[in-house]
């Protein structure tokens, strides 16, 4: 059965950056220029469980992201690893979203796009790291979502998931359409190939403005939050080093087992 | 509009008993409560309940929603969610506390987005603004390179939290323990 998937993604500045660059600025991160965006690691997992999906049972994928500034280059990765459409929410009024903000402006486009069997999103974003909008979308249009999959295959038209739990998996069969949330376990988004990289350079994305999704300005991005970010700041990391002394080994280790517990550490 | 009051933990239980962050949310639960000077109550749900209401108490609880039935044996999104969103609405707390769990991160984000509120995941640290009420929520973001100080704009205000960053409670209770009528649908 072709299979009809979204994957929801999003262009972050890179994770992988070393973290003396990630700087605070007037309640803002503020990255130098050499911090290049990427697209979310998890949204990769999300994107590559939707491209094994495609490589044994066929289908349509969609990608979508929401945002504005989209660097072309780094977005159009979808496409270049095998992502048939990319749709960008790009607009001004669609920044500085909180997790309510952003679940309610894919809905919206998923619900425009209309043919769905899955959406995929990743399990968090690498930067607010709130793990929360692949389930708002789930809750917002109505369907029944799974999260922290590893590996997502589809059989009589229902998905089955291996979803992560703390001493192992479980398996889970889910009708469709459904949302699958993708954790690292389904594996690393393969490589671009030559082709598709030529083919995506010729692709250009469809652009929704809110208005094309039927939303208010006042309903997404900063304006829709419910949210308030009041402060953004680094603490202050410092290590202290405290030598802890006995007249014997075994004296020693036991005050260093009651300084461990009122650290709170055992 | 309905008045929000009240603190609400959504409780865990490991073969029968309290987690150990459910006693550390009732213990972060209390402290909120007292500066509020409101009730602490927390929802317990599962298949049978052995001790664990009264270990809930005992950890802090002025109330506990207990809710029994088959279908919760274990965590099952559909129908915890339905226990969770109608002791919401009967009970309107002004603040949920979830942990940051397997089945907290997967419970609150439905719950909210149902509830039509946000909720703030992870947190570290959460306090009483002394002028506003509002519950202030610390939680890492940037994968730890920043945190991040929110407030909800909508009620009711829920967060989960990080296991192991609240500390227990160990004072003696006064609550009383409560059956909760169920009815899953």
């Amino acid at each position: 059965m072709p299979v009809n998937m979204i994957v929801c993604c999003k262009q972050v500045p890179d994770p992988e950056a070393p973290p003396a660059v990630f700087k605070v600025v007037n309640n803002k991160m503020t990255l130098p220029p050499e911090v290049k965006p990427v697209i979310g690691q998890y949204e990769e997992f999300a994107l590559e469980a939707a491209l094994k999906i495609k490589d044994t049972a066929g289908g349509k994928i969609t990608a979508l992201s929401l945002g504005n500034s989209f660097v072309r280059d780094v977005i159009k990765k979808s496409l270049a690893v095998g992502a048939d459409e990319l749709i960008l929410l790009e607009d001004k009024a669609f920044e500085d979203g909180d997790s309510w903000s952003t679940a309610n402006g894919l809905a919206a486009a998923i619900k425009k796009i209309g043919t769905y069997d899955i959406i995929f999103c990743g399990r968090q974003s690498s930067d607010w790291d709130a793990g929360q909008v692949g389930l708002g979308i789930a809750e917002t249009l109505g369907i029944p979502a799974v999260t922290l999959a590893r590996k997502v295959e589809i059989s009589d038209g229902k998905a089955k998931v291996e979803r992560v739990i703390p001493d192992g998996y479980q398996v889970i069969e889910v009708t469709l359409p459904a949302v699958i949330v993708v954790t690292s376990g389904i594996g690393a988004l393969r490589y671009a190939t030559l082709k598709g990289i030529m083919a995506a350079a010729k692709k250009q994305p469809v652009i929704w403005k809110p208005a094309d999704i039927g939303l208010e300005p006042s309903q997404i991005g900063a304006a829709g939050r419910r949210s308030k970010l009041d402060k953004l700041f680094q603490p202050v990391k410092e290590s202290k080093c405290e030598i802890i002394e006995g007249e014997t080994v075994a004296e020693a280790a036991a005050k260093l087992a009651v300084r461990l517990r009122e650290a709170k550490l055992l | 509009m309905a008045e929000y009051k009240g603190i609400l933990v959504c409780g865990e239980l490991t073969d029968g008993k309290l987690a150990s962050i459910t006693t550390e949310l009732l213990g972060c639960g209390r402290k909120l409560a007292d500066e509020l000077k409101e009730d602490l109550s927390c929802l317990l749900a599962s298949d049978a309940f052995g001790e664990a209401s009264k270990e809930a108490i005992a950890f802090g609880a002025d109330k506990v929603y207990a809710a029994e039935h088959p279908a919760l044996k274990e965590y099952q999104a559909d129908s915890y969610i339905q226990v969770a969103e109608k002791l919401v609405k009967d009970i309107s707390p002004r603040v949920i506390l979830i942990g940051q769990t397997s089945m907290g991160r997967d419970l609150a984000p439905r719950l909210a987005f149902r509830l039509g509120t946000s909720v703030t995941t992870d947190c570290l640290n959460l306090s009483i603004d002394s002028a506003t009420k509002l519950l202030v929520q610390t939680r890492p973001v940037y994968g730890g390179n920043a945190q991040a100080v929110f407030t909800s704009e909508s009620m009711p205000q829920m967060v989960t939290v990080r296991t192991k960053a609240m500390c227990r409670w160990s004072v003696m209770p006064q609550g009383k323990e409560r059956s909760y009528p169920l009815r899953l649908t």
